[in-house]
């Protein structure tokens, strides 16, 4: 088991490794996005270039020349070969200097200028995680209560009715649902916030800051719910028709005995991996929500800095979801394990 | 021993036929040896197999309907109809429709009208204020019905309100006064003058008014120099009574002045002056005055100029550009003024978008205009005769023909040169190449476009890459995991690393690699696509290998001689395929759907009309014009829901011990 662990860690360190260096040099290969206009800036943003290594001072054939408006003085500047740059990046993020980790994934160009990238995502990642915490709190006991009640009424009415709310809100993308919902509760009725209120207006009034979270969380929200009911009924299903059920019941258990203490345990075994896939699954699809609802989130960073061309910041915006999504797969194989003994992930035979 | 029953079925309570006699038991082949014969009957395929099973699945067949619905309007749309939806296509006037459809007329419900609310209406006329058939204005025989008004509370100055009161705000901090003062006047020692001053009681005394105390009084030039009001004469001193100000004759009270006694003159410029008393910290009070009223003994219409009834109408003179300048209040020190609850009347009304834009309307032509016309065989008219003559020899002769009639003509003649105006009836339908009123029934975007074509156009691209990828994604993924299961080993193991490390790429970043690259076209979406997409197919393939390569038909065909190849495609493949294609079914609104991510990403086709795109540029317009996102979002459920219902039942079809599994 733990020589399987320390296997599936490794590779995926080493994927992570892979995936990065090839989105770095594919990144690098684009076309350099300084900030323009403002001497200031692009002084900055080159100086800062030559201090990571990824640039030179070259004043006798330069790629780029940028002139002070003020002292007429121009400044030039070449890169490095790609291959160059990135061995320089290596350095920079696991390069070990004075006791420490380097660490150091560059500063933002155009989302916001001069702040390190580390910074901008650890004020964005909370607001992303927050807002997928809260989803996925409501969505677990709602498809629970669901698949069960789905499960316990098989092939009745209550069951065909959730079923066919099931395949609908599954099929449905969240930023569809998040359309109607804003048409129906913000823009018709006005109950909820168009949009995510910025920190004075939520200062301003709490109330707002939370109604805010509504629709953004019942738009992520369907989704689950349909899937985690989907698949509490399915198994339960399975389980309800098991012979040790029968057994139970034989034995003079009641339904309700038999439900809480036999059938729902055993049915739990491929739903508990399923809710952190889930997790992760929404936090990918929470990049639109986020862009259409205008949540300061990882997933609007994403889309700024793609618009913008930072490449810093899609870097390090891509690698995150690169690993949260690898180690978000190690979890689910892992926890089957866990959950259930007698699957051993990785075993031989 | 037990009661004989009869045989009960599970669901009826009908008795089962018993058997009556031995012949139902006959041996059919006693007399015949069959084992040389072919069978008679078609042996069963496996599809033949799954369509029969697929059938009996009423909801996937529901689906298919819908999505054969769908698809063919992807195809045929785009082809059938006739309005331009093209990427460069403009129409400005047809901008944001709503939908209408045929058969809807007058139902208030997709007939192409829509409700406008608040509506600012001229009370002279009762209708809406901006009467001209632009986007802003609203042409009353286009109204529906009737106009529902309503007055409301506005605190800004409009032509179109009335009433009021002037709040007058010192709030700055260089004076310890604000206030307003009137233009100049000439007053005569000898007449009487009155001065009445309404103020809005209540909202002075209100919570919110910060308790203003104010003061009036006249400024006046009594040095008779005519540059300065240096004389500051009190009529009234700072008060907090609000009760009405009121003084019968004020000329008596500057009578009375230290000021005029030292300088007496008979006639002397001078100027009201309504202060508040300024706190300069905050909260500034708000002093509120209905109107002001003086009156001559002599000349009732003296004060006119500076009389007010409202504060609408007093912010109005400010407005006013010409030569009036002395009809208005100035402000003194520091102060600002504003209108506060101004009456107004709004109407809330239907208004028909499609007969605004393509309506009829009476224009002025000039002659090369018609010529034109004339010329393109459109119609005929005859300008040798006379002014009240010629409008009648107007003929339309083709119905593309913009002008629907001509009712009269000028000609101005001068210095020998004469001058056709013409007055006649353009039909704008026609003028913007429609020969009829068009129904769109998505309604238009920002640029005019019929959005049901736009949509629908969009959706082919979309449904030709989904398709596409599925193709290219199917190929790789089939030869690729057939390489891997069949061979096994470290061919396996090293392949299986391949795809782990690429499958750990999430699609965004793949997707945005390509495109930041070579661009966001057909090609490279479909490049994109594919780079990762295969990874599913070609796992599914490799577990339908391992799960046929052990089994005996295949170690028989082995025993024969069967290579590779045909162990690979006549034997094991074959046998597989069924969740391959299922998962490939189910690959093409995975297409849709990451297309439209990416197009919401900002990163969508460009040059091309694709479904996202459609999509991104309806939600632009979510507030005011929802029809389009409705529209859109209502296709994309039921096109995701039907593909999944679709794939469901393949699934279930093709794999029967699957069946329930996620139902």
């Amino acid at each position: 088991m733990w020589k399987y662990v320390l296997q599936r860690i490794v590779l995926i360190f080493v994927t992570t490794f892979i995936i990065l260096s090839l989105t770095l040099i594919l990144l690098k290969l684009l076309p350099t996005e300084a900030p323009f206009g403002k001497f200031e800036a692009m002084y900055a943003f080159y100086e800062n270039q030559v201090k990571l290594g990824y640039y030179y001072i070259n004043n006798t054939n330069p790629q780029v020349t940028i002139s002070n408006p003020d002292t007429k003085e121009i400044f030039g500047y070449s890169a490095y070969p790609v291959m160059a740059q990135y061995w320089r990046w290596l350095v920079n993020v696991f390069g070990w200097t004075n006791g420490r980790l380097n660490w150091d994934w560059g500063t933002s160009s155009k989302v916001m200028p001069g702040f390190t990238v580390i910074y901008i995502i650890s004020i964005r990642l909370p607001v992303s995680i927050k807002l997928n915490f809260i989803s996925l709190l409501f969505s677990i006991p709602l498809g629970f209560i669901f698949g069960i009640w789905a499960a316990l009424k098989k092939n009745k009415a209550t069951d065909n009715i959730i079923s066919t709310l099931v395949m609908i809100f599954v099929s449905i993308p969240s930023f569809v649902f998040i359309s109607f919902l804003l048409i129906i509760f913000s823009y018709n009725l006005k109950w909820l916030p168009s949009s995510w209120p910025d920190s004075a207006q939520a200062a301003a009034s709490p109330s707002m800051a939370i109604l805010a979270y509504v629709i953004p969380v019942s738009a992520l929200c369907f989704g689950t719910v349909a899937s985690f009911t989907r698949y509490m009924r399915a198994e339960l299903c399975e389980v309800m028709s098991s012979e040790f059920l029968l057994l139970a019941r034989t034995k003079g258990l009641t339904k309700t005995q038999t439900v809480l203490r036999h059938a729902l345990r055993n049915s739990m075994v491929p739903i508990v991996p399923m809710i952190i896939g889930e997790f992760v699954g929404i936090l990918g699809g929470s990049m639109i929500l986020e862009q259409i609802y205008g949540i300061p989130g990882i997933g609007s960073l994403f889309v700024s800095a793609l618009s913008y061309r930072d490449y810093n910041v899609i870097m390090v915006d891509m690698a995150l979801y690169t690993v949260i999504g690898l180690f978000a797969t190690l979890l689910v194989d892992l926890s089957y394990g866990i959950i259930d003994p007698r699957i051993r992930m990785g075993a031989v035979k | 021993m037990r009661d004989k029953k009869p045989l009960v079925n599970d669901k009826s309570s009908d008795p089962l036929q018993t058997f009556s006699s031995e012949d139902d038991f006959k041996f059919v082949h006693l007399s015949s040896a069959i084992h040389e014969q072919r069978f008679q009957s078609k042996p069963t395929t496996f599809f033949k197999d799954a369509l029969h099973r697929f059938v009996k699945n009423k909801s996937s067949v529901v689906a298919a309907v819908f999505l054969g619905i769908i698809i063919t309007m992807a195809v045929l749309v785009p082809i059938l109809d006739q309005y331009d939806a093209s990427e460069d296509y403009i129409l400005s006037s047809a901008a944001f429709l709503p939908p209408k459809w045929y058969g809807c007329e007058k139902t208030g419900f997709m007939d192409g009208t829509q409700m406008k609310y608040n509506v600012v209406i001229d009370p002279a006329t009762n209708e809406p204020a901006a009467t001209d058939t632009d986007n802003n204005g609203y042409d009353p025989q286009y109204i529906v019905g009737s106009i529902n008004f309503h007055t409301e509370s506005i605190n800004v100055s409009s032509s179109y309100a009335s009433g009021g009161d002037v709040r007058l705000v010192p709030n700055g901090t260089d004076f310890d006064f604000g206030g307003i003062y009137s233009s100049s006047f000439d007053l005569h020692s000898s007449y009487q003058y009155s001065l009445a001053i309404d103020l809005d009681k209540n909202m002075c005394a209100s919570a919110n008014a910060a308790s203003p105390s104010y003061a009036v009084y006249i400024l006046a030039d009594l040095d008779g120099n005519s540059s300065d009001y240096e004389a500051v004469i009190p009529l009234l001193d700072y008060t907090s009574d609000y009760s009405n100000f009121s003084l019968s004759d004020f000329m008596a009270v500057i009578k009375e002045s230290a000021a005029y006694k030292a300088n007496p003159l008979a006639v002397f410029s001078a100027e009201i002056n309504i202060r508040v008393k300024n706190p300069m910290e905050n909260p500034y009070p708000n002093f509120y005055v209905k109107n002001v009223k003086a009156t001559c003994s002599s000349n009732p219409t003296f004060f006119d100029k500076i009389n007010f009834s409202s504060g609408n109408e007093l912010l109005l003179r400010d407005d006013s550009t010409s030569s009036t300048y002395p009809y208005r209040w100035r402000i003194n020190g520091d102060c600002y003024k504003f209108v506060y609850a101004a009456q107004q009347i709004q109407g809330d009304f239907r208004y028909d978008l499609y007969e605004s834009a393509f309506g009829n309307v009476t224009r002025e032509f000039s002659k090369t205009d018609l010529q034109k016309y004339i010329d393109q065989g459109l119609c005929t008219y005859d300008f040798t005769k006379s002014d009240s003559e010629a409008p009648a020899t107007f003929t339309v002769l083709s119905e593309h023909c913009p002008i629907v009639s001509i009712t009269s003509q000028n000609t101005v003649s001068y210095g020998g040169v004469s001058a056709v105006t013409l007055t006649g009836v353009l039909s704008k339908l026609r003028y913007y190449g429609f020969t009829t009123m068009p129904h769109f029934l998505f309604g238009t975007d920002k640029q005019g476009r019929d959005y049901f074509k736009y949509l629908f156009t969009g959706l082919r691209t979309s449904l030709l890459l989904g398709v596409f990828a599925a193709a290219i994604n199917i190929a790789i993924g089939l030869i690729w995991g057939s390489i891997s299961g069949y061979f096994g080993g470290w061919t396996d193991i090293v392949m299986e690393r391949f795809t782990e490390i690429l499958g750990g790429v999430p699609w965004i970043v793949v997707m945005t690699l390509v495109i930041l690259h070579l661009g966001s076209t057909f090609w490279t979406f479909l490049l994109a696509l594919s780079l990762t997409g295969w990874i599913g197919v070609a796992s599914e393939t490799r577990s339908q290998f391992y799960r046929y390569k052990g089994r005996e038909y295949v170690l028989a065909s082995r025993t024969l001689g069967a290579n590779d190849w045909r162990l690979i495609f006549k034997h094991i493949l074959p046998n597989g395929v069924g969740p391959i294609i299922t998962g490939a079914v189910l690959m093409i609104p995975s297409v849709i759907f990451d297309e439209a991510t990416i197009s919401y990403l900002g990163l969508g086709l460009q040059g091309l009309q694709s479904f996202g795109v459609a999509l991104t540029n309806a939600e632009t317009y979510i507030a005011d014009y929802p029809y389009m996102i409705i529209s859109g979002s209502v296709i994309m459920s039921i096109l995701m829901i039907s593909f999944n219902l679709f794939g469901n039942g393949l699934r279930d079809a093709a794999n029967p011990s699957l069946k329930g599994v996620s139902e």
